[in-house]
């Protein structure tokens, strides 16, 4: 009995604690110049995905810090109220929870799984609250709602190209690998669909758990169809990079094509060897001119490290902008922030020129790479 | 107001307290230590958003989506009720996994690792909901405070206690065992389908192993063998989950050392005062 | 031929790395009869070990590989001595042991995400093979990974059957109360029994590191194969768990080149289930059990 009313006062004491956080909150008010403007990160901090957001909000601080040394928006600093999705949806929903009902932002940047952002997004369009992601691809965000966008294409695109690349090269046999995530199964279908309806013909489709780490079996398979091509859709560059090596063990002498994931700078740069001769398919995007060198070059400069994910931390520098620029215009308005987006075409971003569809999805063009002598060297594009 | 919030912490609360009492009333009262329980939630969770995503009334599909949680917990109950308590709890475990890998392989049927986006909410507001869940929770604790109360809640105990004894009396075990599982299935299935009609996705992550660990940790906490200790098992571990991310911790490290927390609590638990809050008995 | 003779070496390279974490799990549990799930964690220490010792601290990889055994050999035996003995001496339900060594798996994978991140890492011993073509294609590590793991496999039957330790081992396994009386002290088998398991999962540990990415959660998901390796074994039995081991690599790269390769975890859990539910005593029919 003792124990109960223990519990009973501790659960108390931490509900009020709950509510002094609340307490410490300002009333956002838009009208009053210098209050700060709020604008929520969504992005997993922690667990499997950790890498991803911890760097996309490295860049976003970046743009943000940029933003406020010019004054800000209207003469209001922004501040970011980062809130840890984990890119695991029931932790989403109630991050995206608080963002929305506890700091009251009118702009989510984020998720960056796409998990998250399906998670998240009941919530922010019942609250007509923007959320703008730079990183998920998943198809269904499509239709997720009107104030969801995204500056990242839908996998849907890369998966096409990468299988016109390879017809347009001859390659008429075609075996996939894919890893069993949201990422890579989107791409899986396009390539697949994309592929045979070229008349090419799919001799193997093999996927894999994320749990797993040896690939043997599934590559004798695939040896053993003799296609002219793999398409190697694993969702994190070390997984792809183990594959490689699986590959040359077997004796595989099929081409091979990519997906982005395949083409990270870091990896590629310590070991270039294990990633010779292969094509893939990224958003177009030159991370050595323009806004996107000035970024990189800031963040080398800050943290002593390569960016790990350029796209993603490109374009959501490129969102904490355009975000900027939506509200120096239309206030926090969400619904005229929501037809700015709508309406933005050719933007020059960090990303390249960036344009947005009726449904919210990002259309941008796309680069074809092939690792020659170690480095990534542009062979064509498409759209 | 920022009460939207809480009614959104209360909503995944209230599921919280359903799920721990259904599994409070297979591994407390009748010691069969089920860690199948998520994997239930899940199944309710996924039968009616597949039914609400195809056209059927959202009503209809929550209540064939409890109903497929109870049976799979039957049919669960069937293979493994006759063993031993510790082979019983990894045999519920394997059910989980399997369960895990269907749900990422069945994409016919589950879209695989993509989910179900878009499943229709049952009530139109966050209050709603919450007050629905109340409801839900009050409801359950009241059948459940029936249950364990009543003779057949004394034969699970007796069960639990001493199964050998209780056959020896005359009492059909097996069935009991086969009962407890559909009951605590039919539970996990309200808290499932009432779950996933407030997040409207659902996908595999709902089989993951961290999920049956937060269970695990709620019943431990809680207290076995009774629904109380369930009840404030919950509110304890969902509110202190909610507030630890206010630590000022480095986030990197902070979801890393909720976790090694909240594990060290169950192990001290465990070890230096196994009834939890408000249990009546050991595990 | 040939590609049923691929699938036979790729089996035995899995099993290779099953048979030295199933036998040490059953191992202990035979003789302590706690369900050692963080078992795995073990395994993953010596990968992590090794890693930071080289990729860090530029270590020579063999010296490395000497420091991370020790460490992890010893990390098992405090894992039995500060946190499952004082359950016992509590006189814990065998089911609470089971609870506390998979929350104790969950705790120490957390670790090892908050120290080393959730990026797989890579030991850097493992780039450049070429591979040879010996009835199959094999790379060294590989041959070296199959030789370690039979090596140790004889020497633990050797252990197990010849020497007055392993009749100690073996008797606390068969009869606790009785190999008491007559002085085998209980507390020192067990300590002999986990330092054995957890050698065997380092070795593996580090076998794995060489051949696959290194991620805080491996231990999981192959100390639950080293499980279903014992059930299929016959849970009880050493010998048995190896076999079992040999035969769940075989089925799982067998069955994947018959059933789509996304199922290749369903196999194995699908294994697991099976026998603990149709015949405990597994395929070759040892005591103990459900």
């Amino acid at each position: 009995m003792r124990t109960i009313k223990f519990t009973f006062i501790i659960l108390m004491i931490s509900l009020l604690a709950g509510c002094n956080i609340f307490v410490q909150q300002p009333v956002v008010n838009n009208a009053l110049q210098n209050q700060p403007i709020k604008i929520g990160l969504l992005a997993p901090m922690t667990g499997d995905a950790a890498e991803y957001g911890v760097n996309v909000e490295k860049a976003t601080r970046i743009a943000v810090d940029e933003i406020n040394e010019k004054g800000g928006i209207n003469n209001s600093k922004i501040e970011i109220i980062l809130e840890d999705g984990k890119c695991n949806p029931k932790d989403s929903a109630t991050a995206a929870s608080k963002l929305v009902n506890v700091d009251k932002v009118k702009v989510i940047l984020g998720g960056i799984c796409s998990g998250e952002t399906l998670a998240a997004a009941p919530i922010t369009e019942a609250a007509k609250v923007i959320l703008l992601s730079p990183s998920a691809t998943s198809p269904d965000i499509t239709n997720a709602g009107d104030y969801v966008f995204r500056t990242i294409p839908s996998d849907a695109n890369a998966g096409r190209i990468s299988a016109q690349t390879a017809i347009k090269n001859g390659l008429k046999k075609a075996a996939v690998l894919s890893e069993n995530t949201d990422y890579a199964q989107g791409l899986r279908r396009v390539f697949k669909q994309s592929f045979s309806d070229q008349n090419g013909t799919i001799a193997e489709d093999q996927t894999y758990n994320p749990e797993e780490t040896e690939f043997r079996t599934q590559i004798l398979k695939i040896k053993n169809a003799n296609p002219d091509v793999i398409y190697l859709d694993p969702q994190t560059q070390q997984k792809g990079q183990l594959i490689l090596k699986q590959l040359k063990e077997a004796g595989v002498t099929s081409k091979l094509y990519v997906n982005e994931v395949l083409l990270g700078r870091e990896l590629l740069a310590k070991s270039p060897a294990d990633f010779e001769g292969i094509i893939g398919v990224e958003p177009k995007f030159d991370d050595k001119a323009g806004k996107a060198k000035q970024l990189f070059d800031k963040y080398r400069e800050q943290y002593k490290a390569e960016p790990a994910f350029p796209y993603y931390m490109a374009a959501n520098y490129d969102n904490v902008y355009l975000i900027a620029d939506a509200v120096s215009k239309y206030g926090l308005d969400t619904d005229k922030i929501r037809d700015y987006l709508y309406a933005l075409k050719d933007y020059d971003g960090a990303v390249g020129k960036l344009t947005i569809d009726e449904n919210g999805d990002a259309i941008v063009g796309y680069s074809i790479k092939q690792i020659i002598n170690g480095s990534l060297t542009e062979i064509g594009t498409a759209s | 107001m920022a009460l939207e919030y809480f009614f959104t912490i209360g909503i995944v609360l209230c599921a919280n307290i359903i799920l721990a009492i259904g599994f409070n009333i297979a591994a407390g009262y009748t010691g069969m230590l089920n860690l199948g329980q998520v994997a239930l939630f899940g199944v309710g969770a996924y039968t009616t958003a597949i039914l609400a995503t195809n056209s059927v009334n959202p009503v209809i599909g929550a209540i064939v989506g409890v109903a497929t949680a109870a049976l799979a917990g039957l049919l669960l109950s069937l293979p493994t009720a006759r063993l031993k308590q510790d082979y019983f709890a990894i045999a519920t475990l394997a059910f989980v996994i399997l369960m895990l890998s269907l749900a990422r392989n069945w994409t016919g049927l589950t879209r695989g690792v993509f989910g179900i986006p878009k499943v229709p909410p049952l009530m139109s507001g966050l209050l709603e909901t919450f007050l629905l869940g109340t409801v839900l929770v009050v409801i359950t604790f009241l059948l459940a405070w029936r249950l364990v109360s009543s003779k057949t809640g004394k034969v699970f105990e007796a069960i639990r206690d001493d199964e050998i004894a209780a056959q020896s009396l005359g009492y059909d075990t097996f069935k009991y065992k086969m009962m407890v599982m559909g009951i605590s299935g039919a539970i996990a299935g309200v808290a499932g389908v009432y779950y996933v009609h407030f997040l409207r996705f659902v996908d595999p992550s709902f089989f993951a192993l961290p999920e049956v660990i937060f269970a695990v940790a709620i019943l431990i906490i809680g207290g076995l063998g009774s629904l109380l200790g369930s009840v404030l098992g919950a509110s304890v571990v969902v509110i202190a989950y909610e507030t630890i991310k206010y630590l000022p911790l480095p986030l990197e490290v902070l979801g890393a050392f909720r976790i090694i927390l909240f594990g060290l609590i169950v192990l001290l638990v465990l070890l230096l005062r196994p009834k939890g809050i408000a249990g009546r008995i050991d595990l | 031929m040939s590609i049923f003779l691929q699938l036979l070496v790729n089996g035995l390279i899995a099993s290779s790395l099953y048979a030295l974490l199933a036998g040490g799990f059953s191992l202990i549990h035979s003789v302590t009869k706690t369900l050692h799930f963080a078992h795995g964690a073990v395994f993953t220490s010596a990968a992590y070990a090794t890693f930071l010792l080289t990729d860090k601290f530029g270590l020579n990889f063999f010296l490395a590989i000497i420091f991370a055994l020790i460490f992890s050999t010893f990390l098992g035996l405090i894992i039995d001595k500060l946190v499952y003995q004082p359950f016992r001496n509590r006189k814990a339900s065998l089911a609470t042991l089971l609870i506390v060594s998979l929350v104790l798996l969950t705790i120490l994978n957390a670790v090892f995400l908050a120290i080393f991140g959730s990026s797989a890492k890579i030991l850097s011993i493992s780039s450049g093979q070429s591979a040879f073509d010996i009835f199959a294609r094999i790379t060294a590590t590989q041959i070296a990974a199959i030789i370690t793991s039979l090596v140790l496999i004889i020497g633990l039957f050797i252990i197990l059957k010849r020497t007055k330790i392993g009749k100690a081992l073996r008797a606390t396994a068969d009869n606790p109360s009785a190999a008491q009386i007559v002085g085998i002290s209980p507390n020192v088998t067990f300590s002999i029994a986990f330092l054995i398991g957890s050698f065997l999962a380092s070795v593996a540990g580090i076998l794995a590191g060489t051949e696959l990415n290194i991620y805080p959660e491996m231990g999981s998901t192959f100390v639950v194969k080293a499980f279903t390796a014992s059930v299929i074994g016959g849970i009880g039995s050493v010998p048995g768990a190896v076999l079992g081991a040999l035969f769940l690599g075989t089925a799982e790269n067998f069955g994947i080149w018959f059933l789509p390769s996304g199922f290749k975890d369903t196999i194995a859990f699908g294994l697991l289930f099976f026998f603990l539910l149709a015949r405990p005593q597994g395929i070759f029919g040892v005591k103990d059990g459900a």
